[in-house]
């Protein structure tokens, strides 16, 4: 299989110290599970509309008014206007959306479809693609997680982690792990919100920075609480705002033990289905070689391709052949040079009559002879059709066929 | 499972590396990798299995090749990268990238290589010829 090349089947454990506890826990087969950054965002962006609360313009809005139509005959358009006198006010149009002071346009109601339900195997499967994604360090690295300094990913940590009590001891965990710069880059990104937002309690923006994956809340979840851009989550409860926020795969995650050993029965693998989620078993990928060079290399494929014809003389760079010496390429070059070179030559036997085997002649049709024999097949047949130098029965019919050469290589 | 192949596709639109400017519809690059700062595979340095950038020494002086390890596994990030300090006369440096992008296997990277180093180097020299403030 591709996948063992590129994810080790084993996880350190780490120690709070960076070094390595001395366990390794297996590599839970969601590791595997095919990267769909399609699916990820297409449901990211499903459930974070079901975080939205309705609103609506009031119901009666624009409508206050015993204003009617003045009817025709005023020279005023027949909106309904607002009666009485008294206050400038009156006589001014009402309800109509082009009116100050009327309707909008299609008012909104509560009722609009806010929700969207998801189906739940494809929130599976983007949750498990969205894990998966978080153990590809360059997916990692191109979220924007700053993991240079980091040992392995995915990152596993000790037990011990889930009874902190203190910040502290986040701090310096993160600090030894050198998760810390991460969270750095959280506190440089610090900055307002563009827009209304800022006056809705969402005043600044930050980045995200890496995220702790817990079995058993044992003092953890308040020790990360108060670092910027630190998330906290229980294995139990995955959250695909959480594994890929924003809709974008590969996620800083940091898993302590316990929570790492659990993936196997969370999202089961790829033969097993899960304990936790009924009947739920892991996605398998559409190709499971992704490398293209291998593929390209493999004897199936290659079986498969069709046989590249017997090289050329002319697209060998080697051999570099001579086009005066050689007609199929002269011909190339200049497709009626043969027509004129063959009449040069018939000129020539007429002149010397039976006088034919002169030593230069010789010479040249051994020299013919010779490019022939290094020619493939259809080559061969090319040039025998268009030159024919020395034809079988000279006179009228070659002559013939000299110039339907001419006209064909037009 | 995620190939250079794979992780190029997944990295082509959603990378934090991209850089577009308006009326240019090249994409550049921030990735600390890429040799030329244009996002395009060839010099995609996350994604490819190898990657060769040149970067400016630390020390001051020459510069520094950075490549991935050649036994580089994808789930080790700190022990992802190698440092070859080139700190000679620009001839010396030049050629050594020569030979090492081509012993590397990233022969095609020479040029861009051999371009950066000496726009590096040319800088290092303007930057010398600018004497520091006096300290009064």
């Amino acid at each position: 299989m591709g996948e063992n090349v590129c994810i080790r089947p084993l996880a350190t454990v780490y120690a709070e110290s960076n070094e390595a506890s001395g366990t390794s826990a297996g590599m839970p087969a969601v590791f595997r599970a095919p990267i769909r950054p399609d699916l990820i965002s297409f449901v990211h962006h499903q459930l974070l509309k079901n975080k939205r609360t309705p609103y609506a313009v009031s119901k009666e809005a624009g409508h206050q008014t015993s204003a009617e139509s003045w009817g025709t005959g005023r020279a005023v358009a027949r909106i309904p206007r607002v009666r009485g006198g008294g206050t400038h006010r009156s006589g001014q149009g009402a309800f109509g959306n082009m009116c100050r002071g009327g309707r909008m346009f299609a008012p909104t109601k509560t009722w609009r479809r806010w929700h969207r339900r998801v189906n739940v195997t494809q929130r599976r499967h983007a949750a498990a693609s969205a894990v998966s994604a978080s153990g590809v360090t360059a997916l990692v690295m191109a979220k924007g997680h700053a993991v240079e300094q980091i040992n392995e990913l995915p990152l596993v940590v000790a037990d011990k982690v889930q009874d902190y009590q203190k910040t502290k001891q986040a701090v310096n965990l993160l600090k030894s792990l050198k998760a810390w710069s991460d969270v750095e880059k959280v506190y440089q990104s610090k900055r307002l919100r563009p827009g209304k937002g800022k006056r809705r309690n969402r005043r600044y923006k930050k980045k995200c920075g890496p995220l702790v994956v817990y079995e058993k809340d044992n003092g953890i979840v308040r020790a990360f609480r108060n670092i910027p851009g630190v998330d906290t989550c229980n294995v139990n409860s995955l959250s695909i705002f959480k594994l890929a926020p924003g809709g974008h795969a590969g996620r800083f995650i940091i898993w302590t033990e316990a929570a790492f050993r659990k993936l196997n029965d969370i999202f089961g693998t790829f033969s097993k289905a899960s304990k936790v989620k009924k009947a739920y078993k892991l996605p398998r990928a559409m190709m499971t070689i992704t490398d293209i060079g291998r593929l390209q290399k493999s004897e199936e494929i290659r079986a498969a391709f069709r046989k590249s014809s017997a090289k050329s003389i002319i697209i060998s760079k080697k051999e570099k052949p001579n086009p005066l010496k050689n007609p199929y390429l002269l011909d190339r070059l200049n497709p009626f040079a043969i027509v004129e070179k063959r009449s040069r030559i018939l000129k020539l036997k007429e002149e010397a009559g039976k006088n034919l085997k002169k030593p230069r002649a010789l010479e040249k049709m051994k020299a013919t002879k010779r490019i022939f024999k290094k020619m493939n097949a259809s080559e061969k047949t090319k040039l025998k059709r268009l030159s024919n130098v020395f034809p079988k029965n000279r006179g009228a019919k070659s002559k013939k066929g000299g110039k339907k050469v001419a006209r064909a290589t037009k | 499972m995620a190939s250079a192949d794979l992780c190029w596709q997944i990295m082509r639109v959603q990378s934090c590396h991209i850089v577009k400017k308006p009326q240019c519809s090249k994409w550049f690059s921030t990735d600390p990798l890429n040799p030329k700062n244009v996002h395009v595979r060839k010099f995609s340095g996350l994604s490819q299995k190898k990657a060769l950038t040149v970067a400016a020494n630390p020390k001051g002086k020459g510069v520094v090749l950075v490549a991935k390890t050649k036994n580089f596994k994808l789930n080790r990030p700190s022990k992802s990268l190698q440092q070859i300090p080139l700190t000679k006369h620009m001839r010396r440096i030049n050629k050594a990238i020569n030979g090492i992008s081509k012993a590397y296997g990233r022969s095609d990277l020479s040029l861009t290589l051999k371009r950066r180093a000496t726009a590096l180097i040319k800088a290092q020299k303007k930057a010398a010829k600018v004497s520091p403030v006096k300290k009064e």
